[in-house]
């Protein structure tokens, strides 16, 4: 057994008179992959933030490296070689892949005048010690996700990181991107680099990982090695509770279909598409990031330019020109990026959930009414379950999983028969998920057409009734989901795709 | 090999905004060239650079504040209230000094200044746009009260500004015997220019401010200390105020306290010509000394080819939003690659 990098005893932490964090022990030894689970706001961030010092603990012991710290600044952490990759890389967008990672180091050593040839070498050096060639010049703002997080574990690496603290790496990564992950950290772990491995998706956490640990509510509820850990057991571990998940059975309600789509074409992002859902369907569309997925469901929202094919809604030919054109078809859309397209963040929850609606909210003077925008609010609140004090709290005081709920919500306001949702669970923790999957599930059953765009297995397997694969912009697959097997749907998402 | 680095070079110029504005440039200047075969006149280029002075030195402060994602102002109240205090310190003392000390005490006030917009920000967290205006419609508001529109003339001036006002290089004599030449303060912005450039491109603090504007909760978490960089920009472009402010008051051989009123948007635009994002995190010396040139240039010679007034500040507007439209055109285009 290595000399340990980390020795965490005895952790408290309160933020204002609440219990954050109640007496964690955490040793990481070098070279150790520790998994960190648990739920949204169950203390996981707060620990990482005592770790690298960006918060003090109440009471408890802090050992980096042997040495016992009393206050732990965020640079004796740094120094220490403790390196957090948030999950938004903390990159610079509008600077070199070079600089990124170089520039950090030359702060830290005290530097006052940039040596731009030391910083190209720098950043090359860490680059090749991962074993990924970038082109050193480029700017990072043009780079895809799964390079920014390279970029960002590169500038770990060069400030001589003992320990690495990863930030839920692969929620935005395909699944390609996702295993070079895996080896990299493989890689590091074999050179003696520890690595905290911050997730949601339960498969990965034992595929990577050497020990688990879960946290519940502040408490750290196991620390177990891998071999003795029961995958069942997890979700219990995590939310206290048993969570069944049963597939969605399909109840035909009409032989009509609500939306078709015959051989739809959108010039470089998707081809030949066709496709029929029922009323009271979940149709899962899923592929690799790029595969066309995404496209296609912001084109069914009127999003983008057709170049070929048609859409039908109850049997009429209609035309999407722009997103009004889908809402008068009463057709509503969740996107990915709840943060940046999904929510007013700083608004309260009676001014989100009547944005898409505003129009139906006015009273008899035609101005805008604020007695049916609560009233409207108070009703979503109930239907989706939604954890909030009132409705006069703003979006970004909640967890990744209520805020979630409550863009489907706002789009629930409007009456839609057909609702399309892009990555309804990305980054929300296993009891939100399994709430928004029931409530998907219900307005189904009452209906509702839902068309569930996911790159997670798991969730496409216990939600939809039908699956449609797509790959390089081309459906490659479609069946009924109690026909399809995990492994089988991997394999179809994963294949790599042959021209045409 | 070193062709090869060359080219990339020439490549990665090619795609910048200042190669936009450089194109522009030529362009227009081409096309005053046409219509008056004088505008390529040693003198009228002269001239020119001469135009260009006091805004390309207070444009490298702006600039930086704008990549730092901010911005200013108050510059143009803090350039003319430091030189106006210098002037009044000067005479009240009988100075007979050289003009650098003038230049010094003046740059020092700016910096004060500066100071106390970086204070604002930082200790109270107001945003930037607020607390440079509420600055600087005080400091306005504070000479009103106090001097009115008591200017200095040139005889009252210490003799080392006015003596500043006539130092001219390459003085040469045209064909009517009359002589002319580039006026001494030229350099000075020029070298202001290049300790700008070499400071955003060489230092630490200078990729800070890059930094900062690209990410700001990033480059606090690889170790950057927001708020020494805050400081160090405001207290730069106070200083570089200072500096302007006096050269402007000896070159018009008068102090006059009410002086730039609103001249604000007109530097700022010349920035942003320049290719500098208004949302910060990009920008460079070469692009506002390129957007300087093309403001100036059309200025200055609109007149030239009896275009009447009116339609000079036209043009002017109609020439921002067309850089600016380029810009985000390009920064639209970039996002989808």
């Amino acid at each position: 057994m290595s000399a340990p990098i980390l020795e965490l005893t005895g952790i408290n932490k309160s933020f204002t008179g609440h219990k954050v964090l109640n007496d964690i022990d955490i040793t990481v030894s070098a070279g150790e992959i520790l998994c960190l689970i648990g739920e949204n706001g169950c203390g996981k961030s707060t620990l990482i933030k005592i770790i690298s010092g960006v918060y003090e603990a109440d009471s408890g012991n802090i050992k980096l490296n042997g040495r016992s710290y009393q206050k732990l600044t965020p640079t004796a952490s740094i120094k220490e070689g403790i390196q957090v990759i948030y999950q938004d890389f903390s990159v610079f967008p509008n600077l070199t892949v070079a600089e990124n990672i170089a520039l950090g180091t030359q702060l830290v050593e005290g530097k006052k005048i940039v040596n731009w040839k030391r910083i190209h070498e720098q950043a090359a050096k860490a680059l090749s010690i991962i074993g990924v060639s970038m082109d050193l010049d480029e700017e990072v703002g043009r780079l895809s996700v799964a390079q920014k997080q390279i970029v960002a574990i590169s500038r770990a690496i060069l400030q001589d990181a003992k320990l690495i603290i990863m930030d839920e790496p692969t929620t935005a990564l395909t699944q390609k991107e996702i295993e070079s992950l895996y080896g990299i950290i493989k890689n590091l772990s074999a050179d003696g680099v520890a690595i905290i491995f911050v997730s949601h998706k339960l498969d990965e956490v034992f595929q990577v990982c050497q020990r688990i640990a879960v946290i519940r509510s502040g408490e750290m509820i196991v620390n177990e090695h891998v071999e003795n850990f029961k995958k069942d057991k997890i979700v219990y571990y995590m939310t206290g509770q048993e969570i069944a998940t049963e597939p969605f059975t399909y109840e035909k309600i009409s032989d009509i279909p609500l939306l078709e789509v015959d051989s739809l074409n959108m010039e470089g992002a998707f081809y030949d598409i066709s496709f029929q859902v029922y009323p009271g369907e979940i149709l899962g569309i899923t592929g690799q990031l790029g595969s066309g997925r995404t496209e296609l469901a912001k084109a069914l929202f009127g999003i983008g330019q057709i170049t070929g094919g048609k859409i039908k809604v109850r049997g009429e030919d209609k035309k999407f020109k722009n997103i009004q054109d889908a809402m008068a078809c009463h057709i509503g859309y969740v996107p990915e990026d709840r943060l940046t397209e999904g929510l007013f963040m700083e608004r309260t929850l009676v001014d989100n959930f009547s944005a898409p609606t505003i129009k139906s909210k006015t009273n008899r003077f035609g101005l805008i009414s604020s007695n049916k925008m609560v009233e409207e609010a108070e009703y979503r609140i109930k239907e989706l379950n939604i954890n909030a004090k009132n409705v006069f709290v703003n979006a970004n005081t909640f967890s990744g999983g209520n805020q979630q709920r409550i863009v489907i919500g706002k789009w629930l306001a409007s009456n839609p028969e057909i609702l399309i949702l892009n990555g309804p669970s990305v980054g929300v923790d296993v009891k939100s998920k399994s709430e928004i999957h029931k409530a998907l599930k219900e307005l189904a059953k009452n209906g509702l057409c839902i068309i569930l765009i996911s790159d997670d297995v798991g969730e496409l397997m216990t939600t939809t009734n039908r699956i449609i694969v797509m790959n390089g912009g081309r459906m490659i697959y479609e069946n009924h989901t109690e026909k399809i097997d995990v492994e089988l749907l991997n394999a179809k998402i994963t294949q790599s795709f042959v021209e045409v | 090999m070193m062709t090869d680095y060359l080219k990339k070079k020439l490549m990665h110029f090619a795609k910048s905004n200042e190669f936009v504005v450089l194109i522009i440039l030529i362009l227009v200047m081409a096309l005053f060239a046409i219509l008056n075969p004088a505008f390529l006149s040693q003198r009228n280029m002269y001239d020119l650079f001469r135009t260009m002075i006091v805004t390309g030195i207070f444009a490298c402060g702006v600039m930086m504040i704008i990549i730092n994602g901010g911005i200013d102002m108050s510059f143009m109240v803090f350039a003319i209230c430091s030189a106006y205090i210098t002037i009044r310190i000067a005479i009240a003392f009988g100075f007979n000094g050289p003009f650098i000390l003038l230049v010094a005490i003046s740059a020092a006030i700016g910096m004060l200044f500066g100071f106390l917009n970086a204070f604002l920000v930082n200790k109270f967290e107001i945003p930037i746009f607020i607390a440079t205006l509420s600055v600087a419609t005080a400091i306005r508001g504070i000479i009103l009260n106090f001097v009115g529109n008591e200017y200095v003339a040139s005889s009252e001036m210490p003799e080392s500004t006015v003596a500043f006002s006539k130092t001219y290089l390459f003085s040469t004599v045209d064909a009517w015997g009359s002589s002319y030449g580039l006026h001494f303060s030229v350099f000075i912005m020029l070298g202001i220019m290049l300790i700008t450039h070499l400071i955003l491109k060489y230092t630490i603090i200078g990729r800070g401010v890059y930094a900062l504007g690209g990410d700001s909760t990033s480059a606090k978490r690889i170790g950057y200390n927001v708020t020494k960089i805050r400081m160090f920009i405001y207290g730069y472009a106070g200083l570089l105020a200072g500096i302007g402010g006096l050269i402007y008051v000896s070159n018009n051989r008068m102090a006059d306290p009410m002086a730039f009123q609103g001249e604000e948007l007109t530097v700022i635009a010349a920035v942003v010509l320049g290719g500098t994002s208004i949302s910060g995190g990009r920008g460079s010396v070469l692009g506002i000394f390129l957007g300087l040139m093309l403001t100036n240039v059309i200025n200055n010679n609109l007149a030239l080819i009896n275009v009447p007034s009116y339609w000079q500040k036209l043009t002017f507007g109609l020439l921002i939003i067309f850089a600016v439209m380029i810009q985000s055109i390009k920064a639209k285009r970039d996002a989808k690659i």
